[in-house]
């Protein structure tokens, strides 16, 4: 059995901590002791709303958390060594040549003053050591590899003169030019067209496919993940409340907010009906809580949801928190083809 | 004032504003304060140090030195708020004018502060008394104008960082006219930096008003001011080497008091006027998706409503 | 009944850009409209056309038979004032003024125009207020202190409270999340039912509208591409275009749908003149040099494309053929 790629254990984040001064003090938990692992080649869907937890995860996994967020406890590891003991320059050679990130709003992460061309070429001769004329080569290779229309002329445009779907693109192009084994993709879709997004997921599959990339996606959109990813983890208030394959957790959903996320996903119907509803809302980041955080908002919540601690049951691949999972007919939906 | 009130909570704050309040009620109260006579000389008695009877000893023609800085106090400090009085009578209602007003009004306005702005201070009021004659309020009446110009700028600044904020377009969508619309949405966002302008140009009109009456212009001898106190101060360095450091002191106190108790208001009210239009930054989209615990949304765009008046 | 909403012909240009381009829609009262269009669509631009946020060129807009586009000035405030149409904006954290309260905001409207006294003004708010589902004691509370659901209904209480004939929703649920988006979207529905208002829904994202809407109008580049009943325009898509918004958005279903990749064009060409898709358009050729016009191809459905009615039979072709990547 082949070692997962990424293995992350029991990790736990708090944000809010102080900076300056005192920094790393304080803080509220919003990460509670998150397990999970990506395996070579697979694509993998943390889902949730926001203040769920997994940008959260997914930051600590690179090593970008925001001032004030902090590591508590957990381990990550990567190809079997571990990450968060790294030090600057550790981080570099793991960061962008073996661990790559896209990420929403995609022209922020451009310097608007110099042009697309010349950013991903000087990534190649940084992290590859690739000479200038071919750096240049390379960059026009790897924008038409991405699909872009002419990459030459893309090669002298400025961030500011491309769309957002060709900015993604140029973000991708940067991700995986050191060919990296794990792209984390944080929302890297949400901003973008409708038929703009349709292109770069499927421009995700093909790295995929191509280059036997294993990618870890992020979104609150169930759909964009049912559509890209192999296996899907749902996140709710800091914890993984489901998880299995993406035929298992939507044909089969064994956890009543992942049947509710499906109820409230569009599904194509467009006669005019009641629209569902999840009602109340998610808890605030980092609310402390006995038993289930979603027992107020859930139809089949009785007393032991809530009095006792609920751990992450592991079962024929799949896992699930939730202490009625056996009890309760949950429906999800039909997959074709 | 809330921005005020939010300012107290430094203690930096307080203790400018206690500072502040000590100073205007010796301004006013100068005169009963004062143990001696601040004009009465005393011959026999000249450039003492300090002794029984004049705690901080005697100038040059033998006035008690305690006694004529405080009387001195009122008429450096009234002048310095005359000076500011004017400048916002002035410059504040052209700079909101400025923004609601059309394109015309806007172009002579900015023109006009545009020409006052290249005055250098001291020598246009050195001037300006030259033709008018040499009394406190022409001194002062001309600082004013030359500051309205700071006033204007600011007012203008912060006003049209407002008017682009989405609910004063939706307070247009709802047929207001542009007088509900700075009364009821712009006015109480531009006051914490008219609040903070204000405290600068006090120091800097202090300054302003000592270096003018340094000069000998505004105010003349006898009667005191903490400037000429300080020029007459200068020529008798020899006998009295520490004098000049007692109205200096004054004059710093005062200003760094103003100017710390801007810095108060402009710290505690957080973020810049822009910022207040809730121009979110890059994650608009699907919310702040980005789970970094208390909402980064907002960037504001630290646009200059030029904070630091230095004494020009 | 005569619609509420009558547009004709509306083009707006910024300088030489020309943004919208010959539009025309109609809102009948009780009816959903929506307006579906990515980035360049031209959307938005249509949303503040409408209520004079935006210079128009030529057309007419006429709200309840009045005709609205030459307003200005005092005339233009004076329609505003009657609060016939309101404008609900997609961030409500930049459309609330951050230190006014929720009963301050909310009673806006009615404070501007001045035509009730104001013990009713007050209990107009709190009727708007328990009409959009919040609690009366949030009249004191200042937006930062409320959530972004709330935020949102705020928003919409005010646009309700003096009982508007036209509500138009610039991307409503697009800054909220899953758990709201729903909820906001069912009060808008309840809405039009109980207030017998016409609303324009203006989306980019084509699943803020299902269940809810009636109509749809598809915009691409300032022009209508279709327009019709959302079922019959979503379900059997009559332009490419629209027919490419579907295949591409996501869903949960991976169900048997048309490719987005079917749709595309392999070669990106730039046309000028002609039809605004054709550069996209797999389907397109000479045909397409000149500007389709938007012609009636059902009861209640238009269609602006040389090809509605062959494009689906090529693309069967294709596939028959194996051409189909």
């Amino acid at each position: 059995m082949s070692r997962a790629l990424l293995e992350v254990k029991d990790l736990r984040v708090s944000v809010g901590a102080g900076t300056g001064s005192r920094p790393g003090e304080g803080g509220i938990e919003a990460v509670h002791g998150v397990s999970f692992s990506v395996g070579r080649g697979e694509t993998v869907g943390l889902v949730g709303e926001s203040g769920s937890g997994k940008t959260l995860a997914c930051r600590s996994i690179l090593g970008v958390l925001a001032p004030g967020c902090r590591i508590d406890s957990g381990a990550i590891s990567f190809d079997g060594s571990d990450l968060l003991g790294l030090d600057r320059q550790g981080w570099d050679g793991v960061r962008g040549t073996r661990v790559a990130g896209v990420f929403q709003d995609p022209a922020s992460y451009l310097d608007p003053s110099l042009t697309v061309g010349h950013q991903l070429s000087e990534q190649l001769r940084v992290k590859l050591g690739r000479g200038r004329r071919e750096a240049h080569a390379e960059a026009v290779d790897l924008f038409a590899a991405m699909g872009l229309h002419r990459p030459d002329r893309v090669y002298h445009q400025y961030p500011h003169e491309l769309s957002g779907g060709m900015v993604q693109r140029v973000l991708i192009a940067m991700a995986v030019s050191c060919d990296p084994e794990l792209l984390i993709a944080d929302e890297a879709t949400t901003a973008l067209d409708v038929t703009i997004q349709a292109e770069v997921l499927e421009l995700l599959k093909k790295l995929q496919a191509e280059r036997g990339l294993s990618i870890l996606a992020v979104s609150h959109d169930l759909a964009t993940i049912a559509e890209l990813c192999d296996r899907v983890l749902v996140f709710y208030a800091g914890e993984l409340v489901e998880a299995g394959t993406t035929e298992q957790v939507l044909q089969a959903p064994s956890h009543p907010y992942t049947e509710a996320l499906l109820r409230v996903a569009s599904v194509g119907n467009w006669e005019r009906r009641e629209l569902e509803v999840i009602p109340g809302n998610p808890p605030p980041v980092g609310t402390q809580h006995l038993g289930c955080g979603f027992a107020d908002r859930c139809a089949f919540a009785v007393d032991r949801c809530r009095d006792r601690s609920i751990e992450l049951i592991e079962r024929a691949g799949r896992s699930v928190r939730c202490v009625r999972a056996d009890d309760v007919a949950l429906s999800g939906v039909r997959l074709i083809a | 004032m809330t921005a005020l009130r939010r300012a107290l909570q430094l203690r930096s704050a307080r203790i400018s504003l206690g500072l502040l309040v000590l100073v205007l009620l010796v301004g006013i109260f100068g005169g009963w304060l004062a143990p001696q006579d601040p004009l009465a000389q005393n011959t026999a008695a000249i450039l003492q140090g300090p002794g029984s009877g004049q705690w901080l000893g005697t100038d040059y023609l033998g006035r008690d030195v305690l006694s004529r800085l405080i009387d001195g106090t009122g008429r450096s400090v009234f002048g310095a708020l005359e000076a500011v009085g004017v400048a916002m009578l002035l410059g504040i209602p052209a700079g909101l004018a400025s923004v609601v007003f059309g394109r015309v009004f806007e172009w002579v306005t900015l023109r006009f502060v545009d020409s006052l702005m290249t005055l250098p201070f001291i020598i246009f009021a050195v001037a300006v008394a030259g033709i008018l004659g040499n009394g406190p309020n022409q001194a002062m009446l001309t600082i004013g104008v030359l500051l309205s110009a700071l006033f204007y700028r600011i007012t203008r600044a912060a006003t049209l960082g407002l008017t682009s904020a989405q609910y004063v377009e939706m307070a247009e969508l709802l047929g207001a006219s542009k007088n509900w619309v700075i009364r009821v949405h712009v006015w109480n966002k531009v006051l914490p930096t008219i609040a903070v302008t204000t405290a600068n140009c006090l120091a800097a009109a202090l300054l302003a008003v000592s270096s003018l009456t340094f000069l000998g212009i505004g105010v003349q001898p006898p009667v005191s001011t903490w400037g000429g106190m300080l020029a007459s101060d200068l020529n008798f360095l020899s006998q009295r080497p520490w004098a000049p450091v007692i109205p200096s002191l004054m004059i710093i106190l005062t200003v760094a008091a103003c100017n710390a108790l801007a810095d108060a208001i402009r710290d505690t009210t957080g973020v810049s006027p822009t910022a207040r239009t809730g121009i979110t930054g890059p994650a608009a989209g699907a919310g702040s998706a980005q789970g970094i615990g208390p909402a980064q949304g907002i960037g504001p765009a630290q646009a200059g409503p030029a904070q630091g008046a230095s004494a020009r | 009944m005569s619609d509420v909403l009558e547009v004709q012909g509306l083009s707006v240009s910024y300088g030489s850009h020309r943004v919208l381009d010959e539009v025309s829609l109609r809102a009948a009262p009780g009816e959903i409209v929506g307006v579906i269009g990515e980035t360049g669509s031209g959307k938005t631009t249509l949303a503040r056309a409408i209520v004079g946020l935006a210079p128009t060129v030529s057309g007419q807009i006429q709200v309840d038979d009045v005709e609205v586009t030459g307003l200005s000035g005092r005339a233009r405030r004076a329609h505003r004032r009657s609060g016939a149409v309101h404008y609900v904006f997609q961030d409500p954290l930049r459309s609330l003024d951050p230190d006014l309260t929720v009963g301050e905001i909310v009673r806006e409207p009615l404070a501007i125009a001045a035509r009730l006294p104001r013990q009713e003004q007050q209990d107009r708010v709190l009727g708007a207020l328990h009409r959009v589902g919040l609690p009366a004691d949030l009249v004191d509370r200042v937006p930062a202190e409320i959530s972004g659901g709330q935020r949102q209904r705020v928003s919409i209480a005010r646009a309700v409270v003096g009982d508007p004939r036209l509500l138009i929703c610039d991307e409503p649920v697009s800054a909220l999340d899953a758990s709201n988006r729903n909820h906001v979207l069912r009060l808008i529905d309840e809405l039009r039912r109980d207030l017998s208002m016409a609303i324009l829904l203006i989306s980019h994202d084509l699943s803020s509208l299902a269940g809810i809407a009636d109509r749809v109008v598809v915009l691409y580049r300032g022009r209508v591409v279709e327009d019709g009943p959302i079922a019959q325009v979503f379900n059997e898509p009559r332009h490419p275009y629209t027919a490419l918004l579907i295949a591409s958005a996501p869903s949960v279903r991976r169900e048997h749908r048309l490719l987005p990749a079917q749709l595309r064009t392999l070669t990106p060409v730039r046309v000028s003149g002609g039809c605004v898709f054709a550069d996209r358009c797999r389907f397109a050729d000479a045909d397409c040099d000149v500007q389709p016009a938007l012609e009636p191809v059902a009861p209640g459905r238009s269609v602006s494309c040389h090809h509605h009615s062959t494009w689906r039979e090529s693309l069967t072709a294709e596939h028959l053929s194996g051409r189909a990547s």
